[in-house]
């Protein structure tokens, strides 16, 4: 007989969807996190980026085999690749989760994004509204210490301000504003963030390391660490390197009991009245699939057949380029502005909508550390003050642009168990299927024709656009809410509809993924859904 | 080669601590040999001998005696030894590269002042 832990509240999964409504229900509930990978130290992470000559997304996130898990360049890493095309997005498994590494951007989606079927004939509405959800959306931007300028809602109204003022555009977005003034494709607008331009919840001001992917040095980023820390304080216990390998079920479809093994190979189990299931979403549908018994013999939560289905990325192509004059990239935030209006129109019939992101990364993306740059001007012949001359005249020229593209849902793009091949716990590892298709085609080829006119209007010179796209590592679709219970996996308030106390939160359960980072659309929802589970926490004793 | 790479290793050692330093960069001296060419090639003059033995040691490691000038290069302004893939990273925030580039810093470092980014650096 294994340990068993008692709580009211069980969360799997320790990253932005669980972490904040802990916050809200830590004091009136016990509840105990069950994160599968370890917690995270932010020098020894600093270190770890700092001596690696590849500096991916992971680089400081070693978790590979005790806590596997997705690495970019390294497509069969983790993820057993069915395709017609790999899937390259990657997640973290760690206390804080996937916010260690994430860039911080904090848009809303537009209202439009909430109902693609009913204005474009595209993908499916969402079972809420913007309205709906626009106050939790102030809640979030407050919970995450977001900075904006909310003289322009970039399409999303708001009855808040931001709790912070705007971090400032870089030099670089200035010059690409007014090159760009006369271009009807919408203005250079600074991008909300949660990142600090005021100390807020006892976090400093961002002090411009330019790596907020992978890590903030100084937490000026937000991350998921900063509610885990509040929760913790009130009493919620978090169980690291604690990998969820099961769910069990009663008669009347609760569920019961996590299994709990430790890298180690022990096991323990928790209790609890309600079960929050917000491991994101590779995690959440591969848990729910393998937990099947008799009585569910598709997996949990699955009646309709659509858990692990509908996966969604964000398609990036980047287009780099030497500007005309210098523009002294390499300083601040990775991005401070961005051009939303081609977020939605009437476009969206034909194909995706996307967002157009300025880099104060200069080519630091995609081809890495200044390494390349060096050896090319040292084989070029150039010595001594040439030398010198030539890196740093190039190096204030770099200039980055990329677009963010919607992906329309797809049952056929899915997450399945792949049973021969099992991780470090017994589990069989997630096997993916994934293509794009037309209208993401069309979305790519329409804003690659943009990139284009954005370089010629500022003068850029050197111009390469990236071949295909790339991953934006934002996994999203696999548990999408709807109404019918038979074509989605949770209600319009993230509740399974087949188990009455088991939540599912985080973007797999968004129905449809517009074209902006996903991060404050999960928080929100999260918020949304803390009553709902309030009153499954109350109703447990009946 | 064998005897080479013991030397290289002694001076790191031997750096550890301020006494060695004067026996080991006499002229004749393989690591000051290392020094002095990369002086000529880097324009500085003024390398870190520390640094300089762990780039020495890392060519050696990497079967490369006698580093071409644009390796030798790479290797102080990159602080990577360029040869066999995986190249490899000896040092990132003492590479040249980061005097050379005044505007920046090495990232991940803290690089200014809040919003220092919304203007042109300094001259």
């Amino acid at each position: 007989m294994s340990e068993v832990i008692d709580c009211d509240l069980a969360i799997i999964g320790a990253g932005v969807a669980g972490a904040l409504p802990a916050v809200e229900l830590a004091d009136e509930a016990s509840i105990v996190f069950i994160e599968a990978g370890p917690r995270i130290d932010r020098h020894t992470a600093l270190d770890l980026y700092w001596n690696a000559l590849v500096k991916t997304p992971e680089t400081p996130y070693p978790g590979a085999p005790l806590y596997p898990h997705p690495i970019a360049g390294r497509n069969d890493a983790w993820y057993v690749q069915r395709g017609p095309e790999p899937f390259r997005a990657t997640y973290l498994r760690a206390v804080g989760g996937t916010t260690w590494h994430w860039l911080g951007t904090a848009l809303r989606f537009v209202p439009d994004d909430f109902r693609l079927a009913t204005r474009f004939g595209r993908g499916v509405d969402w079972p809420l509204t913007y309205d709906e959800l626009e106050p939790w959306y102030s809640k979030a931007e407050a919970a995450l210490g977001v900075a904006g300028d909310a003289t322009d809602d970039l399409g999303s109204p708001r009855q808040q301000p931001f709790p912070l003022p705007p971090i400032p555009m870089s030099y670089c977005d200035k010059v690409f504003a007014e090159a760009l003034e006369d271009y009807d494709i919408g203005p250079v607008r600074p991008t909300p963030q949660a990142r600090n331009s005021i100390p807020y919840q006892d976090r400093p001001v961002c002090c411009g390391s330019a790596s907020c992917i992978p890590l903030c040095p100084v937490q000026a980023k937000w991350d998921a660490t900063v509610p885990l820390d509040q929760a913790e304080a009130k009493g919620a216990r978090i169980l690291e390197s604690s990998v969820v390998v099961g769910l069990e079920t009663a008669a009347d479809g609760r569920i019961t009991l996590a299994l709990v093994q430790r890298s180690d190979g022990s096991r323990f189990q928790v209790r609890a009245k309600v079960f929050v299931l917000a491991a994101h979403g590779i995690e959440s549908p591969r848990l729910l699939l393998h937990s099947a018994s008799e009585r569910y013999p598709t997996g949990l939560a699955n009646r309709s057949d659509q858990v692990g289905r509908n996966l969604m990325d964000h398609l990036i192509n980047h287009s780099s380029a030497l500007s005309k004059d210098p523009v002294w990239p390499y300083r601040g935030p990775i991005s401070t502005a961005g051009i939303e209006r081609p977020r939605s129109g009437s476009f969206r019939a034909e194909r995706s909508a996307y967002r157009i992101e300025i880099g104060n990364d200069g080519w630091a993306w995609p081809a890495g550390a200044f390494v390349w740059a060096v050896n090319d001007t040292a084989q070029a012949g150039l010595r001594d003050e040439a030398f010198k001359r030539a890196l740093y005249d190039e190096s204030v020229r770099h200039i980055r642009i990329g677009c963010m593209h919607e992906q329309l849902p797809n049952p056929e793009n899915r997450i399945e168990l792949a049973t021969d091949q099992l991780d470090h716990y017994g589990v069989p590892r997630p096997a993916v299927s994934y293509r794009i298709g037309d209208y993401e085609r069309a979305g790519l080829a329409a804003s690659h024709l943009q990139h284009a006119e954005i370089f010629r209007r500022i003068g850029a010179t050197d111009v390469t656009h990236t071949q295909g796209y790339f991953d934006a590592g934002h996994i999203m679709g696999t548990a999408r809410m709807g109404k019918d219970p038979d074509s989605s996996v949770v209600d319009r308030n993230l509740c399974a509809h087949d188990h009455k106390n088991l939540f599912i939160l985080g973007s797999a359960v968004f129905p449809t993924s517009a074209a902006a980072n996903p991060t404050l659309t999960i928080a929100a929802l999260s918020l949304r859904a803390v009553g709902a589970i309030r009153e499954s926490l109350g109703r447990s004793g009946d | 080669m064998r005897r080479r790479t013991l030397l290289a290793g002694c001076a790191t050692l031997a750096l550890a601590g301020s006494a060695g330093l004067a026996v080991l960069l006499k002229p004749a001296d393989p690591l000051q040999r290392f020094i002095n060419r990369s002086e000529a090639l880097t324009g500085m003059s003024d390398l870190d001998p520390k640094l300089a033995a762990t780039l020495m040691a890392a060519f050696e490691a990497d079967n490369q005696p006698e580093p071409d000038d644009a390796a030798l290069l790479t290797a102080w302004y990159s602080g990577v030894i360029v040869g066999e893939w995986p190249w490899q990273q000896v040092t990132y925030r003492d590479a040249l590269i980061w005097q050379v580039l005044t505007f920046t810093h090495p990232l991940g470092v803290c690089g200014s002042a809040f919003g220092a980014w919304a203007d042109p650096p300094e001259a």
